[in-house]
């Protein structure tokens, strides 16, 4: 019976930890980017509207619509949810302060648009497909 | 002038000299949301409507177009349809603006373009970018909002970064004409009485705001300050002088993972001299004073939770409940998902110095509950 307990604990731990590292977003860029980095505020500025530039150079933000590597980057990156992040957007587009970052159904189509449109970034989980385009180190 | 202006500024963006472009070069983009109100009081009615009956008169429909024909320019139009009690009921032109982005320092935009006073002055009147279902009426009146959401001219904005310790600043500088219908809501009053004005107010408007992103992350302190310029305006049966006066704003706003928490202070002190024929002219000064605290907490991804407070005083009516209204508001919002969300406000108010018109209000009660509820869809 332990050991049957033991067994469960040990697999919904598993199952957990398999859950909580499945996407490991990293951040993609169009590979004419010539940062090589990018700061996490910086990023937070990107995806929030509030800036449309790195390091001097125009960029622009692409977004997935949903899925694991967009809740982990909004939340670790953006420190917003989904939800919540949508939210601002509405706010800003429908005041015309800004225009809606082109928004993607699948990670092979964010990486498409992203490789070749100049001063593209975006985010995918490390295993989608990515040798198209830049990966940028997030500080 | 201003239709001519509009109408320019967009055909000037649209207009490219050189190749054609695809639909998907253009970026065009469609977005929108409706909702659909219920307002209940136990006294007084508010709103323009006969709210102690409870009333669904309260409906608000957007949509909007834009495109980036090139990098850094957009453009864009957007209209409204909107009923609030026994005003609006009209679809109107709530901006259409070529914004041209040269850097992150310096933008313009031009148009009939949103006017940026304020903490939330550009997005109040866009519902699904906040949790309230009311914004705080002592410096968000709804009934009188069209006074101030947008102006025909222009824009200029950016930000400095004048070193890595020391935040940004968020400037912004406009000046043009802002436009109030004849038979706005705000004129209610005057209109029943049958002095309201002959034409639309028009009245020049030039300001600045700045806006400090501080390096503490998530705090941002503000201000801001409109002139206004009215000049005369002609009533039936009358006229009335306006001399110019300032819309300042003082305000805050502070995010920390699944908080919120804002406050603003804002003051319209203006004089004037209204002239009916047959009687003497009389002053009409005004020394209007609002300011608010509120907060709000997202319990999870759909359900969120805020309250306010928010004080309105009239410092030049007599003493009594004419002179101020004051609201503590607690709000909840849920979202069933990113499209479809429901909001419910209860405010506890006294005073009755805002939001209630003296054609539906003979003998108004100091101190009232408000219940007012939305359900909102949004693409």
């Amino acid at each position: 019976m332990k050991k049957l307990l033991y067994a469960s604990i040990s697999l919904v731990l598993a199952v957990g930890f398999c859950i909580r590292t499945h996407a490991q977003v990293i951040v993609v860029a169009n590979p004419a980017v010539s940062a090589g980095s990018i700061s996490k505020a910086e990023l937070r500025d990107v995806f929030t509207g509030a800036s449309t530039s790195v390091h001097g150079a125009r960029v622009k933000p692409a977004l997935l619509k949903e899925g694991p590597a967009h809740s982990e980057f909004l939340t670790n990156y953006v420190g917003r949810s989904p939800v919540t992040f949508i939210m601002s957007w509405r706010g800003l587009v429908l005041s015309g302060q800004a225009t809606m970052p082109r928004t993607f159904d699948t990670e092979a189509a964010l990486v498409d648009y992203v490789s070749r449109t100049p001063g593209a970034i975006g985010y995918v989980s490390k295993s989608a497909p990515h040798d198209s385009v830049k990966v940028l180190t997030v500080n | 002038m201003r239709r001519l202006l509009t109408g320019a500024t967009l055909a000037f963006a649209l207009i490219r000299p050189g190749s054609a472009q695809s639909i998907e070069d253009l970026n065009i983009q469609i977005y929108g949301y409706a909702t659909q109100g219920f307002l209940y009081t136990n006294y007084n009615n508010t709103f323009y409507a006969m709210t102690t009956n409870g009333s669904p008169a309260w409906t608000e429909a957007v949509v909007n177009m834009t495109a980036q024909p090139k990098s850094g320019l957009s453009i864009g139009v957007q209209a409204r349809y909107q009923l609030l009690g026994a005003s609006g009921n009209s679809i109107t032109l709530d901006w259409a603006a070529a914004d041209f982005k040269v850097n992150d320092s310096f933008g313009v935009r031009v148009g009939k373009v949103k006017t940026p006073w304020g903490l939330m002055n550009e997005t109040q009147d866009i519902d699904p970018s906040y949790i309230w279902t009311l914004l705080p009426q002592s410096v968000y009146d709804i009934t009188t909002r069209n006074a101030d959401l947008s102006h025909y001219g222009g824009l200029a904005y950016g930000a400095i970064e004048p070193g890595t310790k020391a935040g940004k600043f968020d400037y912004y500088i406009w000046g043009g004409e802002q436009v109030v219908p004849a038979d706005d809501g705000q004129f209610d009053d005057l209109n029943n009485a049958g002095t309201g004005p002959t034409s639309p107010l028009n009245f020049t408007t030039i300001g600045g705001a700045l806006h400090w992103r501080t390096p503490l992350p998530g705090l941002m302190l503000g201000a801001s300050d409109g002139k206004e310029n009215a000049g005369s305006v002609e009533l039936h049966g009358g006229s009335q002088h306006f001399a110019p006066w300032n819309n300042v704003s003082w305000f805050g706003r502070f995010d920390h993972k699944k908080w919120m928490a804002g406050a603003e202070w804002n003051r319209q002190a203006s004089a004037s001299t209204l002239s009916l024929d047959g009687q003497p002219s009389s002053p009409e000064n005004s020394d209007a004073r609002g300011w608010f605290v509120m907060a709000s907490y997202k319990w999870n991804d759909k359900l969120s939770l805020g309250a306010y407070r928010s004080d309105y005083f009239e410092k030049q009516a007599e003493l009594g409940p004419d002179r101020y209204t004051k609201d503590w508001t607690a709000s909840m919002r849920y979202d069933f998902n990113q499209f479809i969300y429901l909001k419910a406000d209860q405010h506890f108010v006294k005073g009755t110095a805002l939001s209630l018109d003296s054609f539906r209000n003979p003998s108004p009660h100091p101190d009232y509950l408000l219940t007012a509820m939305k359900i909102g869809v949004s693409f």
